[in-house]
């Protein structure tokens, strides 16, 4: 009885966030669509050239590239984030020393502006005045240091590693505030069965979790293929384009080349990219009810 | 060519004043005044300028006393100085694109980058070259004849004769030493390929990285082969073959000799240590604290740099070394001036001129050169105290090239930079580098 | 916070426990000792992860003001790590003016305040239907708002441009500030959805059974048990139009609208091509201090405050 006064209020309570959508994304979001189909002069004059700008995108090693090193960064950033991000979060949740200190100090870094932070870790990675070498050499282990961002090989992992340690304030945020939300009189009655911490964790608070995790994978996807500012700030993209990523490879052809029809194309492309892997990874995780 | 706005500003929608005016009246575009007294139609009324200062600098503090002058000198002035470097002209661009377009503003035009000369192709911009013959009120000349012949081609769209721009002050590409050291350790700035290498292991010797360069900009790693290009391939050939997809890099043997003069450097360990992950304000800074000899970059080095450099650092500059028996020019300087256009949409014209006309006075410019360090492109002012032997650059300088062939705005800049940077980092050597950059300029170019 | 399981409610309704009395005092004060659980071996483990991660931090934030008390000489002259060899505040007052903090400052609060309330509320309403009330559609509308985190900035920003010439909203901090709300709220509706269902469903019976209609029960029954989740998303989205740069920088242009993130691009530009960095440090440190507050205030209050504040009423 209470399903039909339900669906009254669906569309009143969805109304005035579509509009607002309507207006200020899907609208321009088309319009970006139209502009992928033409070819775009720096002034703004525009002529229709069909699907070129798409079949041009395969052809273009550059892009190819980029999309690679999104796939590469959104793996390795999600290595580094979830596990240190979930532990954390659960963590806080335990009742330990210091609890309002942690939760403040894990968030802080979110505050800093990217400017800041990129430029702080180009000098820890610095190979001769960072960090992380001297410290190194120190430990006699100096067959290890590296130039870190002037290696094609760990370039992309030091970038990535920075962008998780500046935004993981906000995972753990909203981590924990799933946490919080687990009703206490069943972790109560599992402790009261004798199970041990760790066997609560995973047999009890990730399975209860589990559509929050998946949110919480999807957006990471979402977020970090489209990354942009730490790699632009750090390596723009080098050395030799192994930290190239579609955010910063957009960039340049939109605001160097000006060639917005073409970045339009990327932007879209990208777009249907990230659509197709988050109907992938939330088919993937989700066993139990086809909600969505 | 005309232009096609996507979508026509529905006229009713403007409730912000702001993001209307200047968009306005479609008649008075175009057409300035009468380029004879324009002096006298000046007018006092807001006027929006681009400037490349960022807020606090002492190149902004110059630009506002001008605004000031200005404000003075004519009732109801209001300048207002819009920062348009950078990161901010996608933005500033949209302005331009939707009819919004600042008064003045930089970055619009350079005639020698077919990129650049689009917004005078579409009539955005005001052409100066009628009041730019008109004698100057002050000289008694005419105001065009106080810029270097040498500049002019960057000023003047080649499709039309026009002038689009006046360069606001000029950078060149210079190879920075450390005069101090230089002497410390007797060697000679180099004039020639073989003077570098002779101080190469000079500095080697005396326990200095010779060359500083940072390895996470790669346009900065390929100022040494634009370089090289230019005095083992030529300007003309070198920007025709990387930018202008005639012919092919395999065809002239200097490209090849270029890049193994810059293997060369590489397998001599040249480079700074640990380049390859030092960034570029970082370089700059091992330059001046002494940890490298050498460093090629813009003149804007100096000012760029004027906070931290130790006060005892005696700096020297040279031309790129030329290279005995290179086909290319040995004469010839990168160059790029920062040019300042005006919108042929301005309502306030004379007003746009004057700033035009006063930031490129003898005066302006003189006190730019000595306050801030920027070298100008106006005969009779001084060149920068702060970067000795600069004006002998400039004397000696048989021509001045368009810095980096246009390749930064071009998709060239996808292939040609990131395999210098593989050279430099040691992932291949000179003759793979040849055979994959033609690979890439054949794509990029469908040739 | 996390460690008062007690003042949250068993799912499915029935009477919640008080409160904790009002946790004003410091220390074992705070929170009934019992609370606390006993040391166990694999918190030591937790303990050297959190110790890690605030030792990173707390040296972040001390090399940031370390840095704002240098000189830029002293910056780049000596290596990164030296400590500052006097106590400069005169940074402070230069990134003060130069930044236009005591301008912007207002700006920025109105905007990121105004859009992030407008925001979450709209959001809320979003994700009720969409996580609780099965229909026809969800999915395709969740996906509208999933599309909505997934399109680049860089290449629609002109077609949003010329949508806000159309508009008349360039160039106003009631643009910008929609333009926020619309840009906070795939994230929240994902992120509130996601919270809505895991809560049990029998909430809904329950309160229909008591007679409550569908509206009462969304305000009186399911936000408040979203205390948690509104507060992060809440501090979510503010941070984020705090922060935001590039949508400010092409969409006012004029001064006296211009939000702080621009003043501190101004900084940063000083710093890359005049090296004025300690400035630039100054700046952060001026912008980062209201952040830091607003989320010990969320924090410490929201948090807490709403689910307990709520469950009272």
């Amino acid at each position: 009885m209470h399903r039909a006064a339900q669906r009254r209020i669906i569309i009143p309570f969805l109304l005035p966030a579509l509009l607002l959508l309507g207006v200020f994304f899907l609208y321009p979001l088309v319009r970006t669509v139209d502009i992928s189909f033409t070819e775009w002069t720096r002034t703004g004059s525009s002529s229709y050239v069909g699907v070129e700008n798409y079949t041009r995108l395969f052809d273009d090693p550059g892009y190819v590239n980029a999309l690679k090193n999104a796939f590469l960064f959104t793996l390795v950033g999600g290595c580094m984030l979830f596990p240190v991000a979930i532990a954390i979060a659960w963590a806080l949740n335990q009742r330990i020393h210091g609890e309002r200190f942690f939760r403040f100090v894990v968030f802080a870094p979110v505050v800093l502006s990217a400017a800041v932070v990129a430029l702080m870790w180009k000098f820890v990675y610095h190979p001769t005045l960072g960090l992380i070498n001297p410290a190194l050499e120190g430990l006699g282990l100096g067959a290890l240091a590296r130039t870190w961002l002037g290696d094609a090989s760990t370039a992309l992992p030091a970038v990535a590693f920075t962008t998780v340690w500046h935004g993981i304030g906000i995972w753990v945020v909203l981590l924990s505030a799933g946490f919080e939300r687990l009703p206490p009189d069943v972790l109560e009655a599992g402790r009261i069965d004798g199970a041990g911490e760790w066997r609560l964790f995973r047999s009890v608070m990730l399975p209860m979790m589990r559509d929050l995790f998946r949110i919480l994978v999807v957006l990471w996807i979402v977020q970090s293929m489209q990354a942009f500012a730490f790699v632009f700030i750090m390596t723009n993209g080098g050395p030799y384009g192994s930290t190239d990523i579609v955010g910063t490879l957009m960039y340049r052809v939109a605001f160097e080349r000006y060639e917005f029809g073409y970045a339009a194309a990327m932007g879209v492309a990208l777009v249907v990219i990230m659509l197709v892997v988050t109907q992938i990874v939330n088919k993937v995780m989700k066993r139990d009810e086809l909600q969505y | 060519m005309k232009t096609r706005r996507i979508v026509v500003p529905l006229a009713a929608g403007c409730l912000a004043l702001a993001a209307c005016s200047g968009g306005g009246d479609d008649d008075t575009a175009g057409t300035g005044p009468e380029a004879a007294g324009w002096h006298d139609e000046i007018e006092g009324g807001p006027l929006e300028v681009g400037v490349l200062s960022a807020e606090g600098t002492p190149g902004l503090g110059i630009l506002r006393e001008l605004a000031d002058g200005l404000q003075a000198d004519y009732e109801g002035t209001d300048v207002t100085l819009t920062f348009a470097n950078t990161d901010a002209r996608p933005g500033i661009e949209q302005r331009w694109r939707s009819g919004d377009p600042l008064d003045v503003d930089y970055g619009m035009f350079d005639g020698t980058n077919p990129a650049l000369t689009v917004w005078a192709d579409d009539g955005a911009l005001l052409d100066l070259r009628p009041y730019l013959e008109q004698d100057d009120p002050d000289t008694g000349e005419p105001w065009l004849d106080r810029f270097s012949p040498a500049v002019l081609e960057f000023m003047e769209n080649p499709s039309d004769g026009g002038i689009y721009g006046v360069p606001s002050e000029l950078s060149l590409h210079v190879l920075f030493y450390n005069a101090g050291l230089f002497t410390e350790l007797g060697i000679e700035p180099p004039r020639t390929w073989d003077d570098l290498l002779a101080a190469n292991t000079a500095l080697q010797a005396g326990g200095v990285d010779p060359i500083a360069v940072t390895g996470l900009f790669e346009p900065y790693m390929g100022m040494w082969s634009d370089h090289l290009w230019l005095r083992t391939v030529g300007y003309d050939k070198a920007r025709a073959v990387l930018t202008g997809g005639e012919g092919h890099i395999t065809e002239d043997p200097g490209f090849l000799e270029g890049l193994e003069m810059l293997q060369q450097l590489r397998d001599d360990d040249a480079f700074l240590t640990g380049f390859e992950g030092t960034d570029f304000t970082a370089a700059q800074a091992q330059f001046f604290q002494g940890d490298a000899g050498m460093i090629l970059m813009g003149s804007w080095l100096v000012s760029e740099m004027a906070d931290v450099i130790p006060a005892d650092f005696e700096l020297g500059v040279v031309a790129f070394p030329t290279v005995e028996g290179g086909a290319g020019d040995q004469g010839a300087v990168m160059a790029a001036p920062q040019v300042i256009s005006i919108a042929a949409e301005s309502e306030h014209i004379p007003l746009a001129l004057e700033w035009a006309r006063r930031l490129t006075s003898v005066e302006t410019q003189t006190r730019r050169a000595e306050e801030i360090g920027e070298v100008s492109a106006v005969a009779d002012v001084p060149s920068p105290p702060g970067i000795p032997g600069i004006d002998q650059v400039i004397a000696d300088a048989e021509s001045l090239e368009p810095r980096d062939y246009g390749i930064t705005q071009s998709p060239a800049m996808e292939v040609i930079y990131p395999e210098i940077a593989r050279l430099l980092f040691g992932e291949q050597d000179a003759q793979q580098t040849l055979e994959r950059l033609d690979e890439g300029l054949r794509r990029v170019h469908g040739n | 916070m996390s460690s008062s399981t007690d003042v949250r409610p068993a799912p499915a309704a029935g009477p919640p426990t008080p409160p904790t009395a009002r946790r004003r005092g410091r220390g074992g004060g705070r929170r009934r000792g019992s609370d606390r659980a006993p040391f166990r071996r694999f918190h030591l483990i937790i303990y050297l992860l959190l110790g890690a991660f605030a030792f990173s931090t707390a040296g972040a934030f001390a090399w940031v003001f370390n840095v704002s008390m240098k000189t830029n000489n002293e910056f780049i002259g000596t290596r990164p790590w030296t400590i500052a060899e006097d106590w400069r505040w005169e940074n402070y007052s230069d990134a003060w003016s130069a930044a236009n903090v005591g301008s912007f400052f207002g700006n920025s609060v109105i905007v990121s305040v105004s859009a992030t309330v407008l925001g979450v509320v709209l959001a809320a309403f979003a994700a009720y239907p969409l996580a609780r009330v099965p229909f026809r559609g969800s999915g395709v509308v969740l996906s509208v708002f999933l599309l909505g985190l997934m399109v680049p900035w860089m290449v629609t920003f002109i077609p949003l441009y010329m949508t806000m010439q159309d508009l008349g909203l360039l160039d106003s901090r009631l643009g910008l500030a929609l333009v926020y709300a619309t840009y906070n709220l795939p994230f929240n509706v994902f992120v509130l959805v996601g919270f809505m269902r895991t809560l049990p469903g029998e909430l809904e019976e329950a309160a229909a059974v008591d007679g409550a209609g569908p509206v009462r029960t969304f305000l009186r029954v399911i936000l408040p048990l979203m205390g948690p989740g509104l507060a992060s998303v809440s501090i979510i989205s503010f941070l984020q139009n705090w922060n935001e740069f590039f949508y400010a920088l092409v969409l006012i242009h004029s001064p006296e609208r211009m939000t702080l993130p621009l003043g501190l691009f101004q900084l940063g530009q000083a710093a890359d091509y005049g090296t004025n960095w300690v400035t630039l440090f100054a700046g952060m440190m001026i912008t980062v201090v209201p952040v830091l507050l607003v989320f010990a205030l969320l924090q410490n209050q929201v948090t807490k405050g709403l689910t307990a504040g709520a469950l009272k009423g």
